[in-house]
């Protein structure tokens, strides 16, 4: 029980830090051409249609047409092309 | 820009797992964009400076890489590395375009009548502007200054510089012209020793009469006229009061005299580069006596004159030499000498020759012919009349 409460507890403290600290997950969407993740931590699958990124807190993944990947070496990368749908797992 | 000037090379790599070399590109320190899988190739860019790290891990992931495009300047720059004419002529053509835009090219001056170029030019030149002159050096202020202070003909002036020309604009004072006051009283009288030949009067009252004598300062014209009523007023007289006189004009020459012989001309070019006078010749020395006169073509480009030049210098050397002349030739130099008096001083409309009786006579090896002219012209003055009103 007490295990429990610990684990929910640093889970919480985690969080607020992650959320002090800018660790979290950011995603800004620009209409269905370019979406910019940042604290991305590795890409798990990449072709020309998909791509499948490791985020610090989630896992991406992008649908779409002539997917092109930037990195400009900043804890995040740049996904352009035509997108057609995101999930969130 | 910034690609441009950093070069941006188009990559492609082969490898076995292409997702984990994405990611070990993403972990490095290297900026890659426009990254994509084409048949299992990655084709991407990166900047020019990352390529070499690029290469490495390549290597170590057994990756085979490929370079396929390159764009930027930094690419021609290294093509061009090693020659050296052209940066040290990129740089010495910018040193001269700094040097011309803060040297004096031309001088422009506007505005004068009758103060001539040359004179503004002689003081402008003892003030430091002159072609060659370096601009940031002179004081415009303090040039206008002096030339105001020199030439007392100018009312106002400006100097300025636009670029690499100097602007000149002056204003020159409006002289004060002798003004007769048509409204005080003053007589006519004469100037000369005369007869009177010839009467016109517009306003006054008539002394001599025509044929009459008259000596110099006599009254010809009085402003002081009696009245019906006998009383007296003053009036500004006027008129033209032709006379007959004499006039003594003596010329004189020597038997003996020296003259200047003249030799070949020697003509001398030189080039004129802002001021800085380049010889074209050998300097050989002139021994005698020359006169010296110069003229200098500049260069024009277009409507604008260069200050680059060629300067032609014009030297006649001349002896002096003793003539000894005979009765003839010296009065044939005192004709001439007579003749051009005549042209200069009495060939004006105001005054006609009547006669001229010429005398000659020789003393102490010098010939002098007297002219005496019978002349007739106006030979009125007007006087002011000073009374109390």
């Amino acid at each position: 029980m007490r295990r429990k409460l610990k684990e929910e507890y640093n889970h919480v403290i985690a969080g607020i830090c992650r959320e002090k600290m800018y660790l979290n997950t950011h995603i800004c969407i620009c209409d269905n051409k370019r979406i910019e993740v940042e604290n991305c931590k590795r890409i798990m699958e990449y072709n020309d249609i998909y791509v499948k990124i490791k985020t610090s807190t989630l896992i991406l993944q992008v649908w779409g047409e002539n997917i092109v990947i930037s990195d400009y070496n900043m804890d995040g990368i740049i996904i352009e092309g035509k997108i057609s749908s995101i999930e969130f797992l | 820009m910034f690609d441009s000037i950093r070069g941006v090379i188009t990559f492609s790599v082969c490898c076995s797992e292409p997702n984990k070399f994405i990611n070990v590109l993403k972990n490095s320190y290297i900026a890659s964009r426009n990254l994509r899988i084409i048949n299992s190739n990655i084709i991407g860019e990166v900047y020019s400076c990352d390529y070499e790290t690029l290469k490495e891990f390549a290597e170590k992931n057994s990756a085979e890489l490929k370079e396929l495009k390159r764009k930027g300047i930094i690419f021609v720059f290294r093509k061009y590395k090693k020659r050296i004419g052209l940066f040290v002529g990129f740089f010495l053509a910018l040193a001269l375009v700094i040097f011309c835009s803060n040297i004096v090219m031309a001088i422009e001056i506007s505005g004068n009548e009758h103060v001539t170029d040359e004179q503004i030019l002689a003081i402008l030149e003892d003030n430091g502007i002159k072609i060659g002159s370096f601009i940031p050096n002179i004081d415009f202020r303090r040039a206008e200054r002096k030339i105001i202070v020199a030439l007392d003909d100018l009312a106002w002036i400006g100097v300025r510089n636009t670029g690499c020309r100097v602007i000149v604009e002056v204003n020159e004072r409006t002289k004060i012209p002798e003004m007769v006051s048509t409204t005080r009283p003053c007589n006519v009288v004469s100037t000369k020793d005369a007869q009177i030949v010839g009467l016109k009067v517009y306003m006054g009252m008539l002394v001599p009469m025509l044929g009459d004598g008259v000596r110099k300062g006599d009254l010809l014209i009085s402003g002081v006229v009696e009245g019906s009523h006998q009383n007296t007023y003053y009036v500004h007289a006027m008129g033209d009061i032709i006379g007959r006189y004499e006039e003594k004009v003596s010329f004189s020459q020597n038997m003996t005299d020296n003259i200047m012989v003249y030799d070949d001309e020697i003509i001398k070019k030189s080039i004129s580069v802002f001021g800085f006078r380049i010889p074209l010749y050998i300097n050989k020395s002139i021994d005698s006596e020359y006169e010296y006169a110069e003229q200098i073509n500049n260069f024009k480009l277009l409507k604008l004159t260069l200050p680059v030049g060629i300067v032609i210098s014009e030297y006649n050397p001349y002896t002096v030499e003793s003539v000894s002349y005979t009765e003839e030739e010296a009065e044939e130099l005192l004709n001439e000498k007579v003749k051009r008096y005549e042209q200069n001083f009495l060939s004006d409309d105001s005054v006609k020759i009547i006669d001229n009786k010429i005398q000659t006579s020789i003393k102490d090896n010098v010939m002098t012919i007297t002219v005496t002219y019978t002349l007739e012209g106006n030979i009125g003055e007007t006087q002011e009349i000073l009374a109390k009103y």
